[in-house]
């Protein structure tokens, strides 16, 4: 074998197409991402349409892109690595289907990484030093999860929404102000030097659990802007967004605290699309700090979706064993839609 | 089919309604939900599983991001939301009702959003918000259902 391989990541499990080239354990030589931004646009940017039956169209220039973008050739890859969950089956078919086509023709051996563990792996890309274990606060769209992790790819879930995922009251909330998509960056964008001053409620912010709940604060913005509606003043959109978004931070940040009271993690490491939130990544460093915690949080184009994250887990699984003949193995290998990276 | 009007005054209060509905429910079913952000949708589906039985309300979750969440109860449950899916290519991708659809029970969230499709459902709930603490229930649901759960107006309590 090589000194350091050369590992091709594949990503399709929800919106976005991605495919990426990693050298060795850590290092990314390309990051290809097929945005649905312009997808989104065409509705006004208003309403998040999936776009699934987009990655077949995709796949094959975004792959191509990767690997023309890291400078090397097909023949020079020695390991596929592809998410084969959780997602949406249908996008992650796509992926799946290809990636086997590709290591099968090339006879290249494979490897099927779970999409959470890959969110949680951007953080060692960012510090390959990181001290475990970690506690691993991953933060999306889809899920609002807390992990301890011993080892890389070896995760204990010891929390998780009990309802609505972070980003995604976001988005909502967003979406009853009539702003944009996606509602993050957008919330994010209207309350930069607004005030927070109003209280919306932290759920779940009892000691005795480490899972979140977003539904009730989503609802109570909802009445919010109901009543300041029916006043007949103009709506203090920004000042809404602020206290939204700190009401999201507050929680996150509150069971964060509480998990590493707990479990006394060496690191702390924030992931996830909503890991991009300027005043979260602040609000974490800064409880770190009084904690005397090593915080990680991968830049921002390692939170959103990618195929780095993919192709680093799947490296650094392949690498802890090549011989195993699963890697060879990969026929059967399926989608798994529901797959929970935790033991 | 025979429709029912029902109010709730609080999460528990929908949870317990969902539960009753729930524990009526059989394999290949279809249940459709609509109401506004916040309506309680979700709250309503964690009532659903408590009544099929076998799965904590807890791991109930809003999956109008993953767009299908399955759950292991008695009997299995597709919970589906069509908040992002628009576009009748995109439903069929997501899988929603695929060639097991009549071993388990698929409930779908926005139901009235969607791409258009005809969809029915043997239980069909709209759910609106006048107030914070008040939650308003038009049930529709197939007259088999309503027999066997023997339903009342006044069955709930919260």
């Amino acid at each position: 074998m090589k000194q350091e391989i050369l590992t091709l990541g594949i990503e399709t499990s929800c919106d976005e197409t991605a495919a990426s080239v990693v050298r060795g354990r850590f290092e990314p030589l390309s990051n290809i991402v097929a945005s649905q931004t312009d997808i989104h646009d065409k509705y006004g940017g208003i309403v998040p349409e999936l776009a699934c039956r987009r990655h077949a169209e995709l796949i094959g220039s975004v792959v191509g892109s990767a690997i023309e973008t890291a400078k090397v050739t097909l023949a020079d890859i020695d390991l596929v690595a592809v998410t084969r969950g959780p997602g949406l089956v249908g996008a992650l078919l796509v992926g799946l289907s290809y990636a086997k086509g590709l290591a099968w023709g090339r006879k290249l051996p494979l490897v099927g990484v779970n999409h959470l563990n890959g969110h949680i792996t951007a953080g060692l890309v960012s510090n390959p030093m990181a001290p475990l274990p970690a506690l691993c606060l991953l933060v999306s769209g889809g899920h609002t999860e807390l992990y301890t992790m011993e080892a890389p790819g070896a995760l204990l879930k010891i929390g998780s929404t009990r309802d609505d995922a972070a980003g995604e009251a976001l988005d909502k909330v967003a979406r009853m102000l009539g702003l944009g998509y996606p509602g993050g960056p957008v919330i994010e964008k209207m309350a930069k030097g607004s005030e927070a001053r109003f209280d919306l409620p932290v759920a779940l912010s009892r000691k005795d659990t480490l899972d979140f709940s977003f539904s009730g604060p989503k609802t109570a913005a909802k009445y919010l802007i109901r009543d300041l509606m029916a006043t007949g003043d103009p709506l203090p959109v920004e000042d809404i967004c602020a206290s939204f978004q700190k009401a999201v931070i507050d929680a996150l940040e509150q069971k964060t605290a509480l998990a590493a009271k707990w479990r006394k993690p060496k690191s702390i490491i924030v992931a996830g699309g909503v890991a991009c939130n300027g005043p979260l990544r602040e609000r974490m460093n800064l409880l770190g700090e009084r904690l005397g915690v090593e915080v990680v949080i991968p830049p921002p184009v390692l939170c959103s979706d990618n195929a780095v994250m993919i192709a680093v887990a799947g490296a650094i699984e392949y690498l802890n064993n090549p011989e195993d003949p699963a890697f060879r193995d990969f026929n059967s290998m399926d989608a798994d839609s529901g797959w929970a990276p935790s033991r | 089919m025979k429709s029912l009007r029902l109010k709730t005054h609080s999460p528990e209060g929908t949870i317990e309604l969902g539960s009753i509905l729930g524990s009526g429910l059989k394999a290949g079913d279809t249940v459709l939900l609509t109401g506004d952000l916040g309506a309680g949708k979700t709250t309503f589906v964690k009532g659903l599983c408590l009544g099929i039985g076998g799965f904590h309300p807890d791991r109930v979750k809003s999956p109008s991001f993953t767009v299908v969440n399955d759950y292991i109860c008695k009997i299995p449950v597709r919970h589906v939301d069509l908040y992002r899916v628009d576009d009748v290519e995109d439903f069929e991708t997501i899988g929603a009702f695929d060639e097991d659809y009549s071993s388990r029970i698929t409930v779908v969230e926005w139901a009235d959003k969607g791409p258009g499709l005809p969809l029915s459902g043997d239980l069909s709930v709209s759910i609106a918000d006048p107030n914070p603490d008040e939650r308003e229930f038009t049930i529709l649901a197939d007259d088999n259902l309503l027999i066997s759960l023997n339903l009342k107006p006044f069955s709930v309590r919260n």
